[in-house]
């Protein structure tokens, strides 16, 4: 009986590693849905991501592919030169979109060794994360100081066909950083506007977001919609979590505080 | 009367332009500075119970634990099982961290110029596993534009930077 209870173990232990090989780019590290004890989630700001067995990296001017086959031993695989300004890194099913300080770029991982770019979206210069579902990629653009010029928004980009991304709307913000697609709503977007603190836009028009909850006094920069309507909030002043189940009005469960 | 108002608007342009000329040298204005390496041994990676938060940067869900990046520092780990009351269960020393991400009870994080791997299947007891040489570039700008405080390659290597008030910074982006 005790043999028996063994062999299930290595069988099924068998199983879920011949799976996992089948389908390298199926655990999207931005998605709560499946593998969560086994894969995490970062925020938009992130520069390290990973999908399948691979793990990629941005830096400021590269790409780069580690190959996870054997945990303990990554090998770095490849190296994309990107040019300068880059910034961060954000899986969507077999796509990496990366934000850079003139547009976002978009790179085909169905062949994870040697991603390929699809297409960009440029915009002026600016510090721009991006985050992404099926149907729109939405990227925040911060100027610098006034004397370069200040541009300060959301930029909402149909990607329904990837080979084209194509500017929808342009909204105005003050100081975004980090961004996040609602757990459990596709029309929902959180923003953190930077000193202006958080706020949540309603995206169903997507012509025109239309701002429906604004919290103000924290010095925000990035967010993790969790599961169970955790909203996760990075700020200068420490990490805040909130019950979020009406995203309309949000309730501090808690802050790590800055010491 | 005509003259008088056009002088008077000529004037006060300049004195505008000649204020924003000043501003750089002579005023305080948010900026950034450089987070040296302070020369201690930057490729050694520790492991305590927990430390203070100073500077988060990056914020990362694994199952039932949140991580926090502590910019230049390391990865504070978080039983997160109840949101209302995180409880740090141990802290990644590592210098010149930025970012870092998990799979597999495997944290792979950046230090400095290579990556190291740390076992975090017990979270309470991180456990080093192993160094990639050489493979991130090291970055001496800020991310963000506007006004830095130069680097003074005298006093380290730059891991990071942070946001502070700069009077007559003499670099920008």
């Amino acid at each position: 009986m005790k043999n028996l209870r063994n062999y299930t173990i290595v069988l099924v232990t068998l199983v879920f590693f011949a799976s996992c090989e089948k389908e390298p780019a199926q655990g999207n590290a931005n998605t709560n849905s499946m593998n969560q004890a086994t894969l995490g989630e970062g925020g938009s700001m992130a520069q390290f991501t990973i999908l399948g067995n691979y793990l990629y990296t941005v830096d400021y001017k590269s790409l780069k592919v580690f190959h996870l086959a054997d945990p303990a031993n990554p090998e770095l695989l490849e190296t994309v030169n990107l040019g300068v300004g880059i910034e961060t890194i954000f899986p969507q099913n077999d796509h990496l979109f990366i934000g850079t300080q003139n547009g976002v770029r978009i790179y085909d991982v169905t062949n994870p060794r040697q991603p390929e770019q699809v297409s960009r979206f440029d915009h002026v210069t600016s510090c721009d994360p991006v985050v992404a579902n099926d149907e729109y990629a939405l990227a925040t653009l911060r100027g610098g100081t006034p004397c370069n010029g200040n541009v300060n928004q959301l930029d909402l980009i149909d990607i329904s066909d990837i080979t084209n991304p194509t500017l929808i709307s342009s909204t105005e913000l003050l100081n975004p950083y980090g961004l996040g697609l609602a757990e459990n709503s596709t029309d929902l977007v959180y923003i953190c506007d930077g000193y202006a603190g958080v706020k949540a836009f309603d995206i169903s028009n997507p012509e025109m977001p239309e701002q429906v909850m604004h919290l103000e006094g924290l010095d925000a920069i990035d967010v993790i919609p969790d599961t169970d309507n955790n909203l996760i909030v990075l700020t200068r002043q420490g990490v805040y979590q909130y019950d979020a189940t009406n995203p309309l009005e949000l309730t501090q469960k808690s802050v790590i505080s800055v010491e | 009367m005509k003259n008088l108002k056009r002088t008077t608007a000529v004037v006060c342009s300049m004195l505008l332009l000649v204020a924003c000329g000043k501003e750089k040298k002579q005023e305080s204005v948010e900026g950034y500075k450089p987070i040296y390496a302070d020369g201690a041994d930057l490729k050694q990676v520790s492991v305590a119970a927990e430390e203070a938060l100073e500077n988060p940067g990056r914020v990362y869900v694994y199952g039932e634990y949140l991580l926090i990046n502590d910019q230049a520092k390391g990865i504070h780990i978080y039983d997160n099982t109840n949101p209302s009351s995180p409880v740090e269960v141990s802290f990644i020393a590592i210098p010149g961290n930025l970012d870092f991400s998990v799979s597999n009870g495997m944290l792979y994080a950046d230090n400095i110029t290579d990556m190291v791997v740390v076992d975090i299947t017990n979270p309470a007891s991180p456990d080093y596993v192993n160094r990639i040489e050489d493979v991130f570039p090291l970055q001496q700008f800020p991310d963000e534009f506007g006004a830095f405080e130069c680097v003074d390659p005298s006093k380290g290597i730059v891991v990071g930077w942070e946001k502070t008030t700069l009077s007559n910074p003499e670099c920008f982006k």
